[in-house]
């Protein structure tokens, strides 16, 4: 269960404490100076902008959205049980549904282009079996209480010790006389992404004959940055392969350095550069490790084509089903993790200098409204192709950040 | 070769006409940065960047209120003074129009007092530095349109199975048989052999002084560091505590364009003359580092920035830092953090409100968001930000003179490898 802004003043938190919450979880409404930047860096505009969302897209829809209740089950039938029990808590404690969110199972945890997804996950220090890796990130980067990337604790919401008389919360750190509200909880990032998957492949079609020696499957996985089969193509360039769909461990910049097998531009390398965001390897693990999400996503809506067999996908004509993906993200820092690798990392057309390129599948088309043409292009020897990447195929369809609360601070706001 | 300059001035605004001054500058011009009646930048060619921003909350040493000042910077290609005064000349109007409410700006101005004028308040600014030396307004530009057009001829002549000196020839013929382009082919201005003996004659004399002064400059140092070793630990027991807080009015301006600017303003911590003595020679030293040292587009680590410099005003109780930079606030205080948050302690250090450090370099700025409250803080709003290209990044801007470069440049197998991957 995790509570929005606006849930924290429904639950009577005291306005002190509401304002000690990261600075990027405050919200007002939609035409601040506040709200505004955020969609822009975010690059929630044009078809991705509010007024093109399911839920949460106008202020006063916005402000009814006080908690997030994510039920898991493993079946069917326990999760539909599941509901039935919290509808009926619903009205007892007259709390009322606001929106409602079905997932579906996908076949092979792929999302609903065909990709393998959630692969590279970081693991949390003192959690994960494996001790120096670098894929290992301290806990703090994602839990409130504990140290971070920058050996310091990561900022916690805090409640004068009067608001706390059963002394429920932890003590907080270097703030005499105020407890800890964090602790053990963090913030979540929910945005609903729908995706156009005949759009997507039809444009890949097209662009395959833009180029040589690219295939459908082969410009997909250049965009991506993993075959749908989830293997990098930094390790596998020409073919797929299957044995790999779940590794995760590569660099760059040893082997890579210039993207000739995987692009800099690629969606994988950009959302996570590693040791290749700088020319220093090191540094740029460095850096990389202060920017990482853990990721939690689910997808929605009726497979396209079973499979996922392509040259169905492109001869079967568009049945109008609405299907994407609920991407769940969670972190410490909402600026520095979610809202910077969206900003520079993901939006950024002139990512690691190159030019008029944000990410194919998430980047902002900030570019496109403004007239100009965006690419992706695939470094080799001896020069370079690229495509034109005219439109988005994923658009934003909702979007709010949670606090995700631990137990004690539940039982905390249970008892105000 | 043209060299970039800087021309930065603090005034002080008549208290009365702070409102008047903030409608002029935020409705009339800032409207309409390009066209605007009163300052065209569209008529301003030669000009990378250029600020007007309202100084009205700093304090003087003492705790009180500063009154409120109007910062103008503006940087631009050439000679400084012969640009400001054809820039007074041809702006006149506009000019007197700002300045109008401000104090000691002559009621009847002449081109003569104008000029006068900006002189006495102008303030030298003891770092500045320019990320891509030589590279005027006209050439950034010009060079990003000839990379655009190349990589559209590529696009359109799929060449992936010839050999890379054919592909360089034929990028060679299509520029020199372009008329738009025929300038790329020859190679772009270097420094005059005048300008280089002095910069290099200048960098052996410094080295020279160094190592006959060294005795007295490795006293000197102890000396000094044992003095800031002493007032570090004075300043850890009044931090000021400072409003953690979201700008609306710095966010409204923030991230329209894939660069921003950033306009830091503080007051100097007591005792004054150290303070001030301290941060001179922090900034000279950086700014001779600056000068040999980061001259490829990298600044200690960060290679965001495109111009950035330092001033002192209000009687020398005030620091500024100005900058002008890619991408978003975010990743670029994270640069600051992650590369260079020792040289922040050392010199913002010097700055009322800065959190705590401890042997001068450590904490401070490492700790991340208890910085980036505290620049926040110190950041005020530009009424007024223009820049000349928007849309490139100092990277950009480094591999667009590459690729005109290579143009005219005999390159061998690996050299021209390394050429054809910056497309």
């Amino acid at each position: 269960m995790s509570i929005s802004y606006y849930g924290l003043q429904a639950l009577k938190l005291s306005a002190e404490s509401v304002y000690s919450f990261d600075l990027d979880f405050h919200e007002e409404g939609f035409a601040s100076p506040i709200m505004q930047n955020r969609l822009r860096t975010l690059g929630d505009i044009g078809t991705n902008a509010p007024e093109n969302w399911e839920w949460g897209g106008n202020d006063t829809d916005r402000a009814n959205i006080h908690l997030l209740l994510m039920l898991f089950a493993k079946d069917d039938a326990n999760l539909k049980q599941l509901c039935e029990t919290f509808e009926k808590d619903f009205v007892t404690y007259q709390l009322e549904q606001v929106h409602e969110f079905f997932t579906s199972k996908m076949p092979d945890a792929k999302e609903h282009f065909g990709f393998r997804d959630s692969i590279a996950q970081p693991e949390i220090e003192g959690y994960s079996k494996k001790n120096a890796s670098e894929n290992v990130i301290k806990a703090g980067e994602f839990i409130l209480g504990y140290s971070n990337e920058y050996n310091i604790l990561p900022e916690s919401p805090y409640a004068p010790e009067t608001e706390d008389k059963k002394n429920i919360l932890p003590t907080i750190a270097n703030k005499k006389g105020y407890k800890d509200i964090g602790k053990n909880g963090t913030y979540v990032v929910f945005r609903q992404l729908e995706q156009d998957v005949k759009g997507f492949w039809s444009f890949i079609k097209k662009a395959t004959q833009e180029v040589n020696g690219y295939d459908l499957e082969r410009l997909g996985a250049k965009i991506v940055g993993r075959w749908r089969s989830g293997a990098p193509i930094t390790k596998c360039p020409i073919h797929d392969n299957p044995d790999l769909a779940q590794d995760n461990d590569f660099n760059y910049a040893e082997t890579d350095t210039d993207g000739m097998k995987c692009p800099i531009g690629a969606h994988i390398r950009r959302s996570n550069p590693r040791d290749a965001f700088m020319k220093e390897a090191k540094k740029s693990i460095l850096f990389a490790r202060k920017h990482r999400l853990m990721r939690r996503g689910r997808s929605y809506g009726k497979l396209f084509v079973e499979n996922f067999d392509l040259n169905e996908i492109l001869t079967k004509p568009d049945d109008g089903v609405k299907r994407g993906l609920y991407f769940l993200a969670v972190n410490a820092n909402l600026g520095r993790q979610f809202n910077f690798i969206q900003q520079a990392w993901i939006n950024d057309g002139a990512f690691q200098g190159l030019s008029h390129e944000p990410d194919v599948l998430l980047g902002s088309q900030t570019e496109v409204a403004e007239g100009e043409k965006t690419y992706f292009s695939m470094p080799q020897m001896p020069i370079r192709q690229r495509i034109e990447t005219p439109q988005a195929y994923i658009h934003v369809r909702g979007s709010m950040n949670f606090f995700l609360p631990s137990m004690r601070t539940l039982q905390w706001i249970a008892n105000l | 070769m043209i060299f970039q300059s800087f021309f930065t001035t603090v005034s002080n605004i008549k208290p009365d006409k702070l409102a008047e001054l903030r409608h002029l500058l935020d409705n009339d011009i800032n409207a309409d940065l390009s066209n605007n009646k009163y300052i065209p930048f569209s008529k301003l060619p030669n000009v990378h960047y250029c600020r007007w921003c309202i100084v009205d909350s700093a304090k003087n040493a003492d705790g009180s209120d500063a009154p409120p000042m109007l910062l103008f910077q503006i940087i631009f290609d050439g000679k400084r003074e012969a640009f400001i005064k054809g820039f007074l000349q041809d702006f006149a109007s506009g000019i007197d129009k700002i300045y109008q409410y401000c104090e000691d700006y002559p009621t009847q101005p002449t081109y003569e007092s104008r000029y006068s004028y900006f002189r006495k308040f102008r303030r030298k600014e003891p770092l500045a530095w320019t990320a891509v030396r030589g590279g005027t307004v006209e050439q950034i530009l010009k060079e990003e349109k000839l990379r655009r057009g190349i990589e559209v001829f590529l696009d359109k002549n799929p060449m992936q199975q010839e050999q890379p000196e054919t592909i360089q020839q034929r990028i060679k013929a299509f520029v020199s048989n372009t008329p738009e382009y025929q300038w790329a082919m020859t190679p772009p201005s270097k420094p005059s052999v005048v300008w280089k003996l002095a910069y290099y004659s200048k960098l052996v004399l410094l080295i020279l002084c160094g190592i006959v002064l060294s005795p007295l400059i490795l006293v000197f140092a102890i000396f000094w560091v044992l003095l800031l070793l002493y007032y570090e630990k004075q300043d850890n027991k009044h931090i000021m505590p400072l409003k953690r807080e979201l700008k609306p009015e710095v966010l409204k301006r923030e991230d329209l364009l894939r660069q921003n600017q950033l306009t830091e303003y503080g007051t100097f911590k007591g005792p004054h003359w150290f303070r001030y003595t301290n941060i001179h020679i922090l900034l000279f030293v950086s700014s001779i580092l600056g000068k040999y040292k980061s001259t490829k587009g990298n600044l200690g680590g960060i290679e965001t920035i495109h111009f950035v410099s330092w001033a002192i005003f209000n009687k020398n109780q005030n620091l500024s830092f100005l900058s002008n930079y890619d991408g978003g606030w975010q990743s670029y205080l994270s640069e600051f953090i992650d590369f260079a948050a020792s040289v922040m302690n050392l010199t913002f250090g010097n700055i009322k409100g800065y959190p705590k450090t401890r042997w001068l370099l450590k904490e401070g700025a490492h700790e991340e968001q208890n910085f980036k409250m505290i620049v926040r803080a110190y950041q005020y709003p530009c009424q007024i930000w223009y820049t000349a290209y928007p849309k490139l990044r100092v990277k950009n801007i480094l591999r667009n003179a590459a690729i005109r470069k290579g143009l005219s440049r005999k390159m061998n197998t690996q050299q021209l490898q390394n050429w054809l991957k910056l497309f």
